[in-house]
């Protein structure tokens, strides 16, 4: 197992170094001058030129991408080029409120999805089976700002339940952004848990369980909802990864100050550093989730214990 | 007891009745004094308290305190409240109010060698007190571009040398005649001996306004604190407290303000403008705004810089179809055909070239540019604007089509862009007469992205800075005006209305015509009375 781990974390280093230099590159082809839109209309053109320089702007790409990964290999990810803040600190300041709000999301996904991908399942093709149906894919269609913005109209401003926007309220303001986040995830696995078990019922093994006596209950859960469990992990886990690079649309719409926001603040004002700094940082902690959902696996599929372990 | 006795106890009880009669008098003299000095206060009941601490929301983060590291709007308002400037070009009235600077005088008799006093006793938040070499060092230090993000403008062009005279006096010695170049001098100033003590990041910061930086959260709130060593006292600035919340989404900022979780905005979407008016719990202020919209050209492209091209496109849209579908109406801007402000220093009614799609029909015709294909640049904001100039070219004959750009690249595009015409605007209120013409027309102005290159107009400008006297000027910037409307670099549409909300009870709105300009440090509530 330690070995699988090992060998997973030395990936990590050519990914880091083909994520940050996609991202470099292509920000450094963007449309748009970096220096330009740092300084807006407040520079002539030799005030503008002199700042290129001075930012580094007229090294060749290769030699500043060089000089960038130098720096991130000894910890240090450079300063913003907006008010030359440390981007390694920025980023794990935001960190917590996207990682916190993730897991309350997937957390509501699994609470919900699960039960009803089961109902669903079992009562495959009756008027239940109807209904949830209809609400998942109800819920895949939603654009996530519209339903952010009635939560907040109804919740918040009509009923006062929940604060409008931030994350100043504790529990109480994750909720409604979770939700928002929770509602397509959750259609998406209610659909994958009700297909998985559907696919795992009728296997023959499961008519042997029947014969034996178990109950219709314990049939389902001990036995089929076990093995339908892998591909419902392998999609809770890449929602879950998917939400920790943050969500611009439902961050923007709670103000939620959280990577997302930061990553497209970047992006948007050419911010290289900034930009390179949250994909590489992100990419690590993905890479990293992504790795503890794979060992997850193991203890769910004893076959894929054996896989890591060689036996 | 004898007589003498009975007397003497006698004029001593009558003594001491006497003395608390006195006394009773001088307590109730000076209670009544008391109440009549304190406007504010009075009895235990009736004394009045203000909520520690004002929510303000805005829909962008901060990206810095010190007011020469951004261009943006956050820092340039909220820098209001933790810096002072030497001048101040007074929005309401028009008129330059000294700041930190008592008084000034020129003293060469050409306007070319001004000298500044400052206040005494100005203190810093760091302690330190305002003198001389605090401006010197501020005008050298942030007069290059090296050091600075957003220098002061044209510095070396107009300024030869700045020179201490004594602590609390200053020489500018200019390099031509500036009538008004105290307006200039509207600059916010550091402390030197900071900028000796601590390092560069740390020492921008820190000021001499009512307010010092606060507490600062990464994407959640920037905060402002007063500063209770303010050299005007803190009489005005109830608020202890002064939290900024970084609210992205407008419609939230709306929902958050009648829900009452913010207390006061001025950066509102113009589509809630009835609304919010409308609302019997919010406070709602308007007033004229200082941004100028328009339409500009791209000279670089040989067609526009052909007059009866441009006049084509002034004769072809309808300012008034503009206001009514972009600006609600009228709610949010009315139609301006100069490019000035009429609450700016010596702006006029100029003549301008109006709406005649006949005419531009003809013209275009006559140009042989018929069904040409003409490229509208706009960013998302002003899309509506865009749209209502697309069909307006349609109309006339013209192929329009619409190049929505992203905010960011906004001024790059404009020096690069592959566009016809572009949808744009200025928050265009300076004191200086001549500032936004310089810097839009004249070649090598750093809003003069779009090449417009006119010898006139060299020779004009030029003339004008060698004027000697500020009335002489003023008619001159009138002939300005007039040569913009005629000659057509661009198209003024709309000047903005300001409009800002609070909740009831939150007093000292300041609503200043842009966002700039914004002083939310004299908001407070009362919360008892």
């Amino acid at each position: 197992m330690l070995k699988y781990i090992f060998k997973r974390i030395l990936i990590l280093i050519p990914l880091i170094f083909l994520v940050s230099f996609i991202v470099f590159a292509l920000m450094d082809n963007a449309p748009g001058d970096p220096v330009r839109t740092l300084v807006g209309e407040n520079m002539t053109e030799e005030q503008i030129e002199q700042k290129r320089e001075e930012l580094g702007f007229n090294d060749p790409l290769l030699v500043r991408y060089g000089r960038y990964m130098k720096g991130v290999f000894k910890g240090d990810f450079g300063k913003s080029l907006y008010g030359n803040k440390d981007v390694l600190t920025e980023y794990l300041f935001r960190l917590p409120f996207t990682v916190n709000l993730a897991l309350i999301s997937i957390f509501f996904t699994l609470i919900i999805s699960i039960p009803i991908g089961i109902i669903a399942a079992v009562k495959q093709n009756t008027w239940i089976d109807a209904i949830f149906s209809a609400g998942a894919i109800m819920g895949l269609s939603i654009p996530g700002f519209w339903l952010g913005l009635m939560l907040v109209l109804l919740f918040s401003v009509k009923l006062g339940w929940f604060p409008v926007y931030g994350a100043d309220e504790g529990l109480k303001s994750y909720i409604l952004p979770a939700i928002t986040l929770g509602v397509a995830n959750a259609s998406l696995l209610t659909r994958m848990t009700r297909s998985s078990l559907l696919d795992t019922i009728r296997q023959d093994y499961l008519k042997t369980v029947r014969a034996k006596g178990l109950s219709e209950r314990k049939t389902i859960l001990n036995h089929a909802f076990r093995n339908a469990l892998i591909p419902i992990a392998t999609i809770a886990g890449s929602q879950f990864s998917g939400l920790l690079s943050g969500s611009i649309i439902v961050e923007n719409v709670f103000s939620w100050p959280g990577i997302g926001t930061l990553t497209v603040t970047a992006i948007r004002n050419h911010d290289i550093t900034l930009a390179t700094g949250c994909a590489v940082l992100t990419t690590m902690f993905t890479a990293v989730t992504l790795l503890i959902v794979d060992i997850l696996y193991a203890f769910i599929d004893p076959r894929i214990k054996a896989q890591y372990t060689g036996k | 007891m004898n007589n003498e006795n009975y007397l003497f106890i006698n004029i001593k009880k009558g003594k001491k009745k006497m003395k608390k009669i006195l006394l009773l008098l001088i307590c109730i003299a000076m209670t009544f004094t008391l109440i009549g000095c304190n406007t504010n206060t009075g009895n235990e009941e009736g004394k009045t308290t203000y909520a520690e601490e004002i929510i303000v929301g805005y829909n962008n983060d901060l990206d810095t305190a010190d007011p020469y590291q951004s261009t943006s709007s956050q820092t340039h308002w909220y820098t209001n409240a933790t810096f002072r400037t030497l001048t101040k070009s007074n929005y309401d009235t028009g008129e330059l109010d000294p700041v930190l600077a008592t008084n000034w005088e020129e003293l060469s008799g050409n306007n070319t060698h001004w000298r500044v006093y400052l206040k005494e006793g100005v203190k810093f938040h760091d302690g330190t007190t305002l003198d001389a070499d605090d401006v010197v060092f501020t005008w050298n230090y942030a007069k290059d571009a090296a050091n600075v993000v957003k220098p002061i403008a044209s510095a070396d062009a107009m300024v030869k040398e700045v020179v201490k005279v004594d602590d609390l006096t200053v020489d500018f010695i200019l390099n031509y005649s500036i009538p008004d170049f105290m307006v200039y001098l509207e600059i916010k100033i550091y402390s030197k001996d900071a900028f000796d003590t601590m390092d560069k990041a740390e020492a921008g910061i820190i000021g001499c306004g009512p307010y010092k930086v606060g507490e600062l959260i990464s994407g959640v709130s920037y905060g402002l604190e007063r500063f209770d060593d303010y050299y005007e006292g803190t009489e005005q600035f109830p608020s202890k407290k002064i939290t900024i919340k970084v609210i992205p989404d407008l419609n939230i900022q709306v929902a958050a303000l009648q829900k009452g979780e913010i207390d006061y905005s001025f950066r509102l979407p113009s589509t809630s403008y009835y609304v919010l008016e409308a609302d019997p719990n919010l406070d709602f202020y308007t007033r004229d705004g200082v941004q100028s919209f328009y339409i500009g050209f791209n000279f670089r492209k040989e067609v526009w810089n052909d007059l009866n091209m441009r006049k084509v496109i002034a004769h072809a849209v309808n300012k008034d179809d503009v206001i009514a579908i972009h600006y609600e109406g009228g709610a949010t801007a009315t139609r301006s055909d100069n490019f000035c402000v009429p609450s700016g220093k010596g702006y006029v009614e100029v003549k301008a070239i109006g709406y005649d799609p006949e005419e531009a029909k003809r013209l275009l015709k006559e140009a042989g540019k018929e069904g040409m294909k003409v490229v509208i640049m706009v960013g998302k904001h002003n899309k509506a604007f865009a749209e209502t100039v697309q069909n307006a070219l349609n109309a006339v004959g013209f192929d329009a089509v619409i190049d929505e750009v992203d905010a960011t690249n906004w001024t790059t595009l404009k020096k690069t862009g592959d566009f016809d015409i572009f949808v744009g605007d200025y928050a265009s209120y300076t004191g200086a007469l001549l500032f936004n013409f310089d810097r839009f027309f004249t070649v090598g102005g750093p809003s003069n992205m779009y090449g417009f290159v006119s010898q006139e107009w060299e020779d004009l400008i030029a003339g004008a800075r060698q004027l000697s006297t500020y009335d002489e000027m003023v008619a001159e910037f009138a002939v300005l005006q007039q040569w913009v409307a005629d000659n057509i670099p661009l198209i003024p549409v709309a000047v903005s209305k300001s409009f800002s909300a609070a909740v009831k009870g939150v007093k000292g709105v300041k609503l200043a015509p842009s966002d700039n300009l914004q002083e939310i440090y004299y908001l407070y509530k009362i919360v008892k009375k």
